[in-house]
């Protein structure tokens, strides 16, 4: 399975794959906001009633119509205080990334592993990468 | 130490990115999609100019393995090793007009399948030439895990 970096690269562009790639992206982002709800901490609350639209130039080269991926937004004692969203599947170096805003902070979170492999999600502040780590519960539990 | 500048420029790299993505922030929050698309589209410039500058460390990085490479197989006493490569001049800027392909063919194994360091370095190569010669890419570069993977792709070339 080619990398992001070979498809971007290959002169030949499959459908198919692209539609595999875009559903395999919103079931990979449906897994972690389930595994993130599931490490809330007491007080803490999410929605997905948000959605951010996807329409990527792959997509767009290939005939796909646009994809609307859900945005899990965070909630502390019932107020709103912050949100994680797509940010982008076909981005080379990564196999996607997420932004999650809390407060001031801004981190990116990344799939690390190769296409249609199981992910590898890591998570850093956006301003200061050489702090990447493994998404994990105390990561995220810190960021909050 | 070839690749010097290379860890300057993804940290210039970085501070402007944050502005941009401060700005794309701002106009997310205001809801202004046409604001928040303008920033985007100057993100993935930036990330292609950045990422062009970032390539050029690493070819030097190759040129310079593989005029090692070929300086220590031409100082073989053994003809055998010798006779291969003292058709090269390391001393050459072009290194005897040998294409790019085949410097790196010197320093990492071509044949060593998708997804090795050969086959990397040739689709990164792809990306640059498609951006230096004017076609630009509608897709984003992450510009710290590309230049994590060039670190890499230098800890594996064989002088």
């Amino acid at each position: 399975m080619p990398s992001v970096l070979e498809e971007v690269t290959s002169p030949s562009l499959d459908r198919t794959q692209i539609e595999r790639r875009v559903e395999d992206w919103a079931s990979r982002i449906d897994r972690l906001y389930a595994q993130l709800e599931k490490w809330l901490p007491a007080g803490w609350t999410a929605d997905r009633t948000s959605t951010i639209r996807m329409h990527e130039e792959l997509m767009r080269t290939v005939g796909l119509g646009p994809r609307h991926l859900p945005v899990l937004r965070l909630f502390h004692n019932g107020e709103l205080a912050g949100r994680i969203e797509p940010r982008g599947l076909w981005i080379i170096g990564v196999n996607g990334r997420l932004d999650f805003f809390r407060g001031s902070d801004h981190f990116v979170i990344l799939d690390t592993a190769g296409n249609l492999e199981p992910p590898n999600w890591r998570m850093a502040p956006l301003a200061d990468r050489s702090r990447m780590s493994p998404l994990d519960r105390q990561t995220f539990v810190d960021a909050l | 130490m070839i690749m010097r500048d290379l860890s300057h420029i993804a940290a210039v790299y970085l501070e402007i990115d944050a502005e941009l993505e401060r700005q794309r922030a701002t106009a997310n929050a205001a809801g202004d999609t046409a604001a928040v698309q303008r920033i985007e589209a100057k993100q993935r410039i930036n990330d292609q100019a950045y990422f062009v500058l970032c390539w050029g460390q690493l070819e030097s990085e190759i040129d310079e393995t593989c005029r090692r490479a070929i300086r220590n197989r031409q100082n073989s006493g053994n003809w055998a090793v010798r006779r291969g490569w003292d058709i090269y001049n390391p001393n050459d800027d072009r290194l005897s007009g040998l294409r790019f392909e085949n410097r790196t063919a010197l320093v990492l194994d071509q044949r060593a399948g998708s997804g090795s360091p050969w086959a990397k370095v040739m689709s990164y190569y792809r990306l640059r030439n498609q951006i230096a010669h004017g076609t630009l890419l509608g897709q984003g570069i992450d510009i710290p895990e590309v230049v994590q993977d060039f670190f890499q792709i230098q800890g594996l070339l064989q002088g």
